[in-house]
């Protein structure tokens, strides 16, 4: 961390600190935007929750200190608590959205497949939300954040076999319940 | 457990955007299982480019505008005595006639001679005076067996000077876990409200049934109690004041 700084000297922000910041954000963004997204089904509070996240860990960034946790722990623990910060606006959405967060998830609208798809992602999410909260946030990690066993583990305080077990528990409960759920459809 | 690991590595290589073909002869528990976890990754929403880049702008501002302060050796009781001395008379004069005053009002005050004192500090509400104040009916924490359902009594009492209309009655109940911040159990309001005179009060009555809003059993352990999103209408207002959720019990579960 011993690079050239920018300004005057009371400004000591160090070119490699912005620098180690932006790469940060670059792989860290899109992952906690899905997580959130995962978790608050809405455009628009994905963006809020995700900004306040990175301004927090702007502000506070001279605190981190990489020996004690990885960027990943660090950043992710600072999204989970903004997001509980914010669970009471996030609970008045979930009054509204399941249909919006459907059609924002829709990529490939295809004529006869579009609906078909609207409707699987739909009972997906309402499955998903149906899981115990511990499930329920594994399978954001996992899936909203694409992080691996072993940063999951980290997060939680669970073994990476743990972590592991648990998905694989989650993910056929899920099975069932959208099957089922069809099924009522039917 | 074998199943679990295979499931975890093919979800690992999905992620990491490699195309799964499956061994001819995976089962069918394994295929659907696959096929779910395909659709759990389809189902989120990409940032935009613009709002990334913004995003990315206004963060690594605000890095920078962390900067570091100015170290300044802090003044001292004589530099501060000789700028105050250096001042005109009479600013002195006034500085110390309004510094006397204050140190003599505050005496009589804590002496308890003023025939007024200032309202109590607010109870619930977010910058407004306290008008509402929710309170166990017998004080301290309510213990109850790991187990059973819990019944416990509460108060809400009409602290302000005006009468006050509560809606809803009974209020919005959130139980939570200190440890974990997340209330773990909402229980919603009722459908009512109560009119509540100045110093008038209308008991109720938390019903839980020791389960998340999952409906599992919690485990032992101490639990907050919580009111909020109550609206109270006074002095013919149309629009309330609402008042967010405040710490107002604690349950202690204990093992049988």
């Amino acid at each position: 961390m011993g690079g050239a700084h920018v300004g005057s000297a009371a400004n000591r922000v160090n070119v490699t600190e912005a620098e180690e910041f932006a790469r940060y954000y670059d792989e860290f963004m899109p992952k906690i935007y899905r997580y959130v997204f995962y978790r608050v089904r809405n455009q628009q509070q994905a963006e809020d929750i995700t900004s306040e996240t990175f301004e927090k860990a702007a502000t506070k960034y001279r605190e981190f200190d990489s020996r004690k946790a990885s960027f990943s722990t660090w950043i992710f623990t600072i999204a989970h608590n903004t997001v509980i910060d914010n669970y009471k606006k996030i609970q008045k959405m979930h009054q509204k959205p399941l249909e919006e967060a459907a059609e924002l998830m829709s990529q490939d609208p295809g004529p006869e497949e579009a609906l078909e798809n609207y409707k699987e992602k739909k009972r997906l999410i309402e499955c998903v939300g149906m899981l115990p909260e511990r499930e329920q946030e594994i399978i954001r990690l996992k899936f909203g954040a694409r992080l691996n066993n072993r940063q999951i583990s980290k997060l939680l305080g669970l073994s990476e076999s743990n972590v592991g077990t648990i998905l694989g528990r989650s993910i056929g409960k899920l099975r069932l319940n959208v099957r089922e759920n069809a099924d009522e459809e039917r | 457990m074998k199943n679990d690991k295979e499931l975890n590595q093919i979800i690992d290589r999905m992620i990491a955007g490699e195309r799964i073909i499956l061994r001819p002869d995976a089962s069918k528990e394994m295929r659907e299982k696959i096929a779910a976890a395909e659709k759990l990754l389809a189902c989120t929403a990409e940032p935009t480019p613009q709002y990334r880049d913004n995003l990315k702008k206004r963060a690594l501002n605000l890095l920078e505008s962390q900067k570091a302060p100015l170290v300044t050796k802090p003044e001292g009781l004589r530099q501060r005595l000789a700028k105050f001395f250096s001042t005109p008379a009479v600013w002195r004069a006034a500085a110390i006639t309004v510094t006397v005053g204050v140190i003599t009002l505050a005496a009589v005050w804590a002496a308890g001679l003023l025939p007024f004192r200032p309202e109590e500090p607010p109870v619930l509400g977010t910058g407004t005076p306290a008008i509402i104040k929710v309170e166990p009916a017998v004080p301290g924490t309510a213990t109850f067996l790991l187990g059973t359902e819990v019944k416990l009594d509460l108060i809400m009492r009409n602290v302000g000077s005006n009468e006050a209309t509560i809606k809803p009655f009974p209020p919005e109940i959130w139980i939570s876990n200190p440890l974990e911040r997340l209330p773990l159990r909402i229980i919603p309001a009722g459908s009512g409200e109560t009119k509540l005179t100045p110093s008038g009060d209308a008991a109720f009555t938390l019903v839980w049934d020791q389960r998340d809003d999952s409906g599992q059993p919690v485990p032992a352990g101490t639990y907050t109690v919580s009111a909020g999103n109550i609206a109270v209408y006074q002095g013919g207002n149309a629009e309330p004041s609402v008042f967010d959720a405040t710490s107002v019990a604690q349950i202690n579960l204990i093992p049988r």
